[in-house]
């Protein structure tokens, strides 16, 4: 499998200085969709904090993965704002790119492991090593936020 | 997150964080109990560069406790050659009501700050500060969206962050012969031949805490005088989730609105009373909604605040 350096991903996608503005750049199909046989896009959005207070902000984890080359690249980002009016403003220190490892078809789950491209970024608690859980059937996304596992909506 | 991009929903058509409230602070001046201090800051980590020259920024005082202001300090700005000057007004009475710049001129022309050094404007027994300064407030921002995960210590996020700040010191006699008042502050904007308050704020974190998805806007453009009517219910139900009887979670909602902060100006105590930079409003907060089930994020004041007007630290 051919490695790309960050610097080569970020001007492959346009020079972007963040994973901010790699988000914004990948498809936003809305559900799983096979765009080919083994290709796949996604978008998965969730309120935090989780529970009873109101989302302050929108975590979006997307972007795309190939079946065949278990190859893709995968973003996470924190949006200011609750996920029914979240902005275009990433927190900072937040961003994260994913370059994928693994792909696995379980069912209706996609398996999916990852490395955070930047681990210089990484905070206290949290993994450079990134697992994303893609269930088709129930659309959802589970994958952890700093080290808590949060159920993302597939969109 | 005080009150920091607590309603994206406000910038249609494009985000604008010169009018976003980050938080605003009211005591008496140290060593002075003749004079307050009252600090409004804008623009959360300071993603624009200038204040907004359409825009009023505007301190209101309420003297009578009926959630309505009866003094307004009034501020707004011009751009003058790749710099900002800032124009104070005084509005008082039936004047202090209005969405316009009405009022009796305090400063014209003061000169905006927009590096490390501030650059102090005196007028009478008044002062007056505008520009860029470091952001005084502290909170784990990233426990709290980690599901309230705080951790001794914790880490601020807002440690390097840095806000366009707006400081005035007054006599006290400036706001009113009541020393008991209600202090809050509000942004206008220019909207279809009128001016709209697009923000504004109280108590700290009263918007992000308990208003949920595009009710937070609803918030931001309210008066404090309706505030009881329209967003008791709201309070009540997020403090029931949090143990409270519905009685309690009332008490306390009538409590927290309107969404006003309360300020005896004859005494040097904080929050509640007031807020000084260093009150750890979160804290408080934190214990008050969880019902003493979180009593801290692990953080405390920053040591960055200086001792003399404008009291807000050097820019980062």
């Amino acid at each position: 499998m051919k490695r790309i350096s960050r610097r080569d991903f970020l001007k492959l996608v346009g020079g972007g200085s963040a994973a901010a503005a790699v988000g914004a750049m990948l498809p936003q199909v809305g559900f799983l969709t096979p765009a080919s046989k083994q290709a796949f896009t996604f978008r998965a959005v969730a309120g935090l904090p989780e529970g009873v207070l109101p989302s302050y902000a929108s975590y979006v984890v997307q972007g795309g993965v190939n079946l065949a080359t278990q190859t893709g690249v995968i973003t996470k980002n924190l949006f200011a704002g609750p996920p029914e009016a979240a902005s275009t403003f990433a927190l900072p220190g937040l961003a994260r790119i994913v370059r994928v490892n693994t792909v696995r078809e379980v069912g209706s789950t996609l398996e999916i492991l990852g490395t955070v491209d930047d681990p210089s970024v990484l905070l206290k608690g949290e993994s450079s090593r990134v697992q994303i859980k893609v269930d088709k059937s129930a659309g959802t996304v589970r994958t952890p936020f700093i080290d808590e596992e949060i159920e993302l909506k597939l969109e | 997150m005080a009150d920091h991009l607590d309603s994206p929903g406000l910038t249609s058509p494009g985000m604008d964080a010169r009018v976003d409230i980050t938080d605003h602070f009211a005591f008496q001046k140290p060593g002075d109990q003749s004079k307050s201090i009252l600090i409004m800051n804008v623009n959360p980590l300071a993603r624009a560069s200038a204040f907004n020259p359409d825009a009023i920024y505007e301190i209101l005082i309420d003297t009578d406790a009926d959630a309505l202001p009866n003094v307004a300090f009034k501020i707004n700005f011009a751009d003058v050659n790749g710099g900002q000057l800032a124009t104070v007004r005084r509005a008082a009475d039936s004047l202090a009501l209005g969405r316009n710049l009405t009022g009796d001129i305090i400063f014209q022309n003061a000169p905006v700050s927009f590096s490390s050094t501030p650059t102090i404007s005196q007028s009478g027994d008044f002062k007056f500060f505008a520009g860029l300064r470091s952001d005084p407030f502290f909170f784990d921002l990233l426990a709290f969206l980690n599901g309230l995960k705080f951790t001794s210590p914790g880490t601020d996020f807002f440690i390097k962050a840095n806000v366009f700040g707006m400081a005035l010191e007054v006599p006290n006699s400036a706001l009113g012969s009541n020393s008991n008042i209600g202090v809050w502050v509000r942004c206008l904007i220019p909207e279809n031949g009128d001016f709209t308050q697009i923000d504004r704020m109280g108590r700290p974190a009263i918007n992000t805490v308990f208003m949920h998805g595009k009710e937070k806007t609803m918030f931001n453009r309210a008066q404090p005088n309706t505030d009881v009517a329209r967003f008791t219910d709201d309070i009540v139900a997020v403090l029931e989730q949090f143990g409270y009887s519905s009685s309690q979670a009332g008490s306390l909602a009538a409590v927290l609105l309107p969404d006003i902060l309360t300020y005896n100006f004859s005494s040097s105590s904080g929050f509640l009373n007031g807020r000084r930079l260093t009150d750890d409003v979160i804290d408080i907060e934190l214990g008050l909604v969880t019902n003493g089930a979180i009593t801290t994020d692990g953080v405390g004041a920053h040591i960055d605040y200086l001792s003399d007007f404008p009291y807000l630290g050097t820019p980062h």
